[in-house]
């Protein structure tokens, strides 16, 4: 029983086999590796695709307030519709020349908003009258993905252009019809006519109204929207309704102003 | 002189862990990628309001805040394709996890400055607007994406996924 001293043809046959397996399983390696760089350097460039073109869409879709071309008249660069003393949109010509800006963001479709809207129209509109106060709405749309809310912003957007004098009638009616819209979660043409009817909006305007030509399209202030709801966001970082800013400084979000006299208290304050 | 050839392994069933593994990091896999998605989706036919969103939490500058709100959605809607394909698994599941924990960041950073992120009402009187309360059951579910994500980076192996069919993967 001698020692075997040279490999068997076997043998050598089996060393061939493991060498030819291992040579393979090298290749497959390799060929593993070069699949995944190609393809991983094609999933990385379609990737990076189609993130740049979200963004360019993304970017397209904003413009500021200056480049809008419809916009009411009177507007403000932050987007607001001012009115002063003689309760006209667009204009605070009368008020103190140290009338306190009181900023209310709102949208047609927040709870909170028409509440504040009943409680505090009245307590407004005698400050204002006095001359003490200058109110700036900013009837913004904040959400965005809803053709209704832009749709009664777009609607407060063109009174305010045409009809400046039936503006704040208007924005009371509208919030006070928020329950309805809020069961039909929708609200038709006429029915804002008609809403603006009752508060004496001329003819002209009630026609474009029922038309639906508010929105979009020529003579449509959904644009204008768009940007001032963009601009209230800049503005404000947190987007959230209603907010109040007296000459600039937003109201704590803690503050109620469900509390009667909160609105003189707030003004005395910021007046010095 | 010892043999040159192997022995062949001796049979015995494979531990538990090895025979589920592969159907559990599936489930896991095609979990996440149904967060992506519908995450992305939702968001990407609204740009604006992820943008706005982006900005609510007063964390990046303007710029940057406009890029990422854009980009965003896009990057999960990849990143949740990657994942119901099972390509590049690992990868993806790593980005994912990355998103989550900056989402956890935001969201705690937020809560910690009092912020109100979603676009809701304020009733006045310190009444609760209605995304605050949300802040620990939006933590609590983006830190159970990330720990999902973590598995997946450890055991990427699944079934019915494209780096098996294209032997990218063992």
């Amino acid at each position: 029983m001698a020692t075997q001293v040279r490999p068997t043809k076997a043998q050598r046959r089996d060393e061939a086999r493991i060498m030819a397996e291992r040579m393979r399983a090298e290749q497959e390696r390799k060929n593993k590796r070069q699949r995944t760089i190609v393809i991983g350097s094609v999933v990385a460039v379609l990737a990076v695709l189609a993130v740049l073109v979200a963004v360019i869409l993304g970017e397209e879709g904003r413009s500021p307030l200056e480049e809008v071309e419809l916009s009411p008249q009177g507007s403000t660069a932050t987007g607001a519709i001012p009115v002063g003393p003689q309760g006209i949109a667009g204009t605070a010509e009368g008020a103190a020349d140290d009338a306190v800006v009181v900023s209310v963001y709102s949208d047609y479709l927040c709870g909170y908003c028409a509440l504040f809207e009943e409680l505090n129209a009245d307590t407004m509109a005698e400050m204002r009258e006095a001359g003490d106060i200058v109110v700036e709405y900013h009837t913004i749309a904040i959400y965005s993905d809803s053709p209704l809310d832009m749709q009664l912003a777009a609607s407060a957007a063109l009174i305010a252009d045409r009809a400046p004098e039936q503006f704040l009638d208007f924005h009371h009616a509208l919030m006070a019809y928020q329950p309805t819209i809020m069961e039909q979660q929708s609200i038709s043409h006429e029915e804002i006519a008609g809403i603006a009817r009752d508060v004496g909006v001329g003819t002209d305007v009630v026609t474009q109204l029922e038309s639906g030509e508010y929105v979009d399209g020529e003579g449509g202030y959904a644009p204008w929207v768009v940007a001032a709801t963009d601009k209230a966001s800049q503005d404000l970082g947190r987007l959230a309704t209603p907010t109040i800013l007296i000459d600039g400084e937003m109201l704590d979000t803690q503050f109620n102003w469900q509390e009667e006299g909160w609105l003189d208290g707030a003004v005395e304050a910021a007046r010095g | 002189m010892p043999a040159v050839t192997d022995l062949p392994a001796p049979a015995h069933a494979p531990p538990r862990w090895e025979r589920w593994q592969p159907w559990v990091s599936t489930l896991v896999r095609l979990g996440l990628a149904a967060v992506a998605l519908v995450a992305g989706f939702a968001k990407i036919g609204d740009l604006p309001g992820s943008v706005r969103a982006v900005r609510a939490y007063e964390l990046l500058p303007e710029t940057l805040a406009v890029l990422v709100g854009n980009a965003l959605p896009m990057v999960e809607i990849v990143v949740g394709l990657l994942l119901l394909a099972g390509l590049f698994t690992r990868a993806a599941a790593v980005v994912f996890g990355l998103l989550m924990v900056v989402f956890v960041a935001g969201i705690i950073s937020a809560w910690a400055r009092g912020l109100a992120i979603d676009c809701g009402c304020f009733g006045g009187g310190g009444q609760v607007a209605p995304g605050e309360t949300a802040y620990l059951e939006d933590t609590l579910r983006d830190l159970l994406f990330v720990a999902g994500a973590v598995f997946l980076v450890r055991w990427p192996r699944t079934r019915a996924s494209l780096d098996r069919a294209l032997a990218l993967t063992d």
